[in-house]
């Protein structure tokens, strides 16, 4: 993602009560791929490999730590 | 880059540079801190541990939370976006260049942490427009910590007809709310508890994050 060089894609970012913050915060969401400002993101993308998979329990935590009103922006797995 | 690499990178390159910082954990802040924290974090990466991004931010200390925020920073950047680094490049010349980095993009938007006035009329630079939620409820927290109480009720007006009622069901969003209300009450009939509570408030998140004021 880092080679993309686009400015608008953020990695390994964490969310906790609608506020980025940083990765070792207890009952944060690590994201792998924010798209938009940190402060308002406009997508999410997970990066599964394997077997392992998005789950709507997954999708509904992340979008309880989100901003507000991003909570129901597109969150999108992708395959590596 | 566990904490003692850090402190000792930190304490080497780049605090001798940066006079008025102090050093905590993955944080180097401008101290002594007051009602806000500016400062500078470094986020390692999961993935590779010689990894990091720098993160300039200012947080309004009065606005309680449990942890360092980065709701008003950026995380510094080159041409292509986020610049991460690796030590593994070489731990001089990655110094060298965070630093480069810090001095180029950091004190503008320190400088919006100068005291809680300025924030309110400054922090909107550091945000998307218009104003996310969060960001709103922090400048009415903010013109309030200044004395500026209509400015302050206006702000947390508007925040509370923000947020949409399915995001009630939230927690941290209903607590966000109910302050909200309590400080928009009490600013009206009430200022001086206003200001104590918000100093309780700074207090709190100061004890959260682990810095003695």
């Amino acid at each position: 993602v880092r080679a993309l060089g686009r400015s608008d894609l953020h990695t390994e970012v964490n969310y906790l009560n609608g506020r980025p913050v940083s990765g070792n915060t207890r009952g944060s969401v690590r994201l792998d791929v924010v798209e938009g400002p940190l402060d308002n993101p406009a997508a999410i993308y997970d990066l599964k490999t394997g077997s392992a998979q998005l789950t709507p329990e997954r999708i509904q935590q992340i979008r309880s730590h989100l901003p507000i009103k991003a909570q129901n922006i597109p969150i999108l797995e992708i395959r590596g | 880059m566990n904490a003692s690499q850090f402190k000792r990178i930190a304490t080497r390159y780049l605090l001798p540079k940066l006079p008025g910082m102090a050093l905590k954990g993955r944080l180097i802040y401008a101290s002594p801190v007051d009602q806000l924290l500016c400062g500078y974090y470094f986020e390692t990466s999961a993935f590779n541990p010689s990894t990091f991004v720098v993160i300039a931010f200012v947080q309004p200390l009065y606005v309680p939370f449990s942890t360092v925020s980065f709701t008003f920073g950026r995380r510094l950047s080159g041409a292509s976006g986020d610049r991460w680094w690796d030590l593994a490049d070489g731990e001089q010349r990655v110094m060298s260049g965070v630093l480069s980095d810090i001095e180029a993009q950091g004190p503008p938007i320190l400088a919006v942490g100068k005291d809680p006035l300025t924030f309110a009329r400054t922090a909107p630079q550091l945000v998307s427009s218009p104003l996310t939620i969060e960001a709103r409820e922090s400048i009415g927290y903010s013109y309030l910590a200044a004395g500026e109480y209509d400015l302050g009720r206006g702000e947390l007006e508007a925040f509370i007809a923000e947020i949409p009622s399915e995001s009630m069901d939230i927690p941290w969003v209903r607590e966000m709310r109910e302050r909200a209300v309590w400080l928009l009450a009490h600013a009206e009939t009430n200022p001086a508890s206003v200001a104590t509570r918000m100093s309780e408030w700074r207090d709190q998140t100061l004890r959260a994050i682990k810095i003695i004021k």
